[in-house]
């Protein structure tokens, strides 16, 4: 007789097995389970403006905190220092002004709807599932953003006679020689058991593929690395290998190889039409907040049953309070505004350093990326300039805005320094080894040094592991009632997913002690006087 | 017992957190100096975390000559003084007038007595400092003659950064500056990292 398991059946006899996780994921598997992602705040709600919070910082985790927050009945109040909304999403476009401290720079870039550039968060990797959520409730116009691009190029200066090569071939000139090095090497009789005979010509085969090797197992050349010509109407023409000593020698391998293949580097990825600041727009547009810009805070306040936040607005010290603070300030500026914090908390706050990031954009007077076969996506070089991005949007119109982006910190570290000339000059040096007609090219440029940008000072967060040890959860927590936020508060700095993954933390967090007042405030009271 | 201690801690952190509530209604800066709060803190009280030292209890006339120091080159220029080299392009962006009226206008702010982590005063730390008496005074508040400031009001990590600086040769090398290459000299005298806590333990015990 045959006896046929229902599924969820089959799912019993597994969970007896294998515990709970296995259920989990045989149920995700067998389509049981819903797969969408836990992204809404869902507080609950309080009486219409009965209870006020005070949001420090107008960048998306304050955004996002008071999205939530006024539609449960919170009245919320936003103090941003700088003068603008967005904080590090930043688009920037012709006319406006880079507010970079001790060099303040104006954008001359043509008015364009595709001559815009995304100074900070540009992609959108699928997996941020808060950001998604956002971005769909907003109904945020969306493209596929290309962020690896075969046919750029790959330029190494101790590699190649420092001569440019494409992506594609290195890549496949690397992969058949690992493949063919891999199948030489390969002896059946290093294999135990159970690596069976048909395991071991499965895998010879694997690596045939794997590689584009012949039917020798060795690797001549592949159609992968692009055709040296032909291909259409002429028999096509494979290139030559390249020496994989070339190889070796370069640092491409290192990781900017594998970049693509990264968490949250992986295609397909996605960016905002138009420039990422429309999804500050879709929040600024969904809430009613009061946002006070060129409000910067001078004191923050603990008090037992509430948070007063001093500021200064067109002249004059204000005062607000609020029976909850969010703050997003970047800790290493919190630390140097007056407050009545715990000392443990303070020392926090100053112990996490700030990191460096730097990202230029330069306005080309003409696509000429498009005349070398590349749409979208960037070249690499070992120089400082890191990524040389080709704009993804915009195609086959006359200009475009190219980016220079570079997360080495010794290499921002050095552009950092110089002033807004000298870095277009340095990055237009370094740029002639892949493009070297690209300085008659160039219209105008703006730079930002994140780490010297005024009212932020820093991107990213740099914990290392003892620092997540020591403090990360002293800051997660809220101290009193005030919590500090932002990407800077989650395992995933310098990108908007930490940022929402932070607010969410600390709304339910609220929520919690909200419908359950009397205890949380003991525990507030004693987690103040611990320190 | 026990009760005490708990108590006499209490009293503590309730003085350290009256030390903090300074408030900044009494003391408004001028809109085109806010910019230098958000690295120097909001009073001027210095902050660790942006490597920006404190202001507050330094005379008009040394904080002149820094800003002028900055601005001409005589500091941070050397490519591991981060923090010099931020610094000096805000220097370059100030007017002979406005760089004089912001050091006057910060030397009016309020000291801020809270230092960041006093150390044991010691018979190595006063040895030490006997050198530094000529110049910085044996009070350790500075003395203009010999371009020497007032050290009793500054956070100890600036001083045993700045100490490091003068001893690894990235502050003080530049011919045109004299105080600088004097310090520079000065310093020989100190020879491990514990030297420099004493001494600078010694300076913060004569607040």
């Amino acid at each position: 007789m045959i006896r046929e398991f229902s599924r969820r059946q089959f799912l019993n006899a597994i969970g007896s097995a294998g515990g709970s996780a296995a259920v989990y994921q045989s149920a995700l598997a067998l389509g049981l389970l819903s797969t969408s992602h836990n992204v809404r705040a869902s507080l609950k709600p309080v009486p219409e403006a009965s209870k006020k919070v005070i949001l420090l910082g107008a960048g998306l985790a304050s955004l996002t905190s008071a999205y939530e927050l006024e539609r449960a009945g919170y009245e919320c109040t936003i103090l941003e220092a700088s003068h603008r909304i967005g904080g590090r999403s930043l688009t920037i476009r012709g006319g406006d002004t880079v507010d970079e401290l001790g060099y303040p720079q104006k954008c001359d870039f043509d008015k364009n709807k595709d001559l815009f550039f995304n100074a900070g968060p540009s992609r959108i990797p699928i997996h941020h599932h808060h950001l998604m959520h956002y971005l769909r409730t907003f109904q945020i116009p969306l493209e596929v953003f290309t962020n690896n691009n075969r046919n750029a190029w790959v330029h190494d200066t101790k590699a190649f006679g420092g001569k440019r090569m494409r992506i594609k071939q290195y890549t496949a000139d690397a992969r058949g020689f690992m493949a063919e090095l891999s199948s030489k090497s390969l002896n059946r009789n290093d294999f135990d058991r159970p690596f069976t005979d048909n395991d071991f010509e499965r895998f010879q085969a694997f690596l045939k593929s794997y590689g584009d090797l012949d039917e020798n197992a060795l690797y001549k050349g592949s159609s992968r690395a692009g055709y040296q010509s032909g291909g259409m109407i002429t028999p096509a023409i494979k290139k030559t290998p390249i020496d994989f000593r070339e190889i070796l020698n370069s640092s491409f391998w290192e990781h900017r190889m594998h970049w693509a293949q990264s968490e949250d580097q992986s295609a397909p990825m996605l960016t905002a039409t138009g420039g990422m600041d429309t999804i500050i727009d879709g929040f600024v547009d969904n809430i009613d907040s009061k946002i006070l810009l060129n409000a910067q805070v001078q004191n923050v306040q603990l008090h037992e049953h509430s948070v007063s936040v001093s500021y200064r607005h067109e002249g004059q010290l204000k005062q607000v309070s609020g029976d909850y603070c969010f703050n997003s300030i970047p800790k290493h500026i919190m630390s140097g505004i007056p407050n009545n914090f715990p000392r443990d908390y303070q020392t926090a706050l100053s112990s996490i350093p700030r990191g460096l990031l730097f990202k230029m954009g330069i306005q080309m007077n003409k696509r000429f990326w498009e005349d070398e076969d590349i749409y979208g996506g960037f070249s690499w070089s070992d120089q400082d300039i890191e990524q040389l991005w080709y704009p993804p949007h915009g195609l086959f119109s006359k200009k475009g805005i190219m980016i220079v982006y570079m997360f080495n910190d010794e290499a921002t570290y050095r552009f950092g320094l110089l002033n807004p000339q000298q870095r277009l000059e340095k990055a237009l040096h370094e740029a002639e080894a892949i493009h070297p007609d690209i300085r008659k090219y160039v219209d105008s440029a703006v730079s930002v040094p994140w780490h010297r940008m005024n009212h932020t000072m820093g991107c990213t967060a740099k914990w290392t592991p003892e620092l997540r040890d020591q403090w990360f959860k002293r800051l997660q927590e809220p101290v009193g009632r005030h919590y500090m936020i932002g990407d800077q508060i989650s395992y995933h700095p310098g990108w908007q997913e930490g940022a929402f993954g932070s607010a969410h933390f600390a709304l339910s967090h609220l929520n919690a002690r909200q419908h359950n007042e009397i205890t949380t405030h003991v525990n507030a009271i004693n987690h103040g006087q611990g320190a | 017992m026990i009760r005490l201690i708990r108590f006499s801690r209490m009293l503590v952190l309730s003085f350290l957190v009256t030390q903090q509530t300074v408030y900044a209604d009494d003391h408004p800066i001028p809109d085109e100096y806010v910019y230098c709060t958000v690295c120097h803190g909001i009073l001027f009280g210095g902050n660790v975390a942006t490597a920006a030292p404190k202001l507050t209890g330094l005379s008009a006339w040394y904080i002149e000559s820094q800003l002028r120091a900055f601005r001409d080159g005589l500091r941070g220029t050397h490519i591991e003084d981060l923090a010099g080299l931020e610094m000096r392009p805000m220097a370059e962006m100030l007017s002979e007038e406005r760089l004089s009226q912001v050091s006057r206008l910060v030397a009016t702010l309020p000291n801020q007595n809270q230092l960041d982590n006093p150390g044991k005063r010691t018979e190595r730390g006063k040895q030490l400092y006997s050198g530094c008496g000529a110049c910085h005074g044996a009070d350790g508040r500075g003395n203009q003659q010999f371009a020497a400031p007032n050290l009793v009001t500054q956070d100890s990590w600036y001083l045993i950064k700045q100490l490091n600086n003068y001893r690894n040769n990235i502050r003080g090398t530049q011919d045109r500056d004299i105080p600088g290459r004097q310090m520079r000299s000065a310093v020989s005298g100190l020879e491990s990292e514990q030297d420099l806590i004493d001494v600078v333990s010694f300076i913060q015990s004569m607040q």
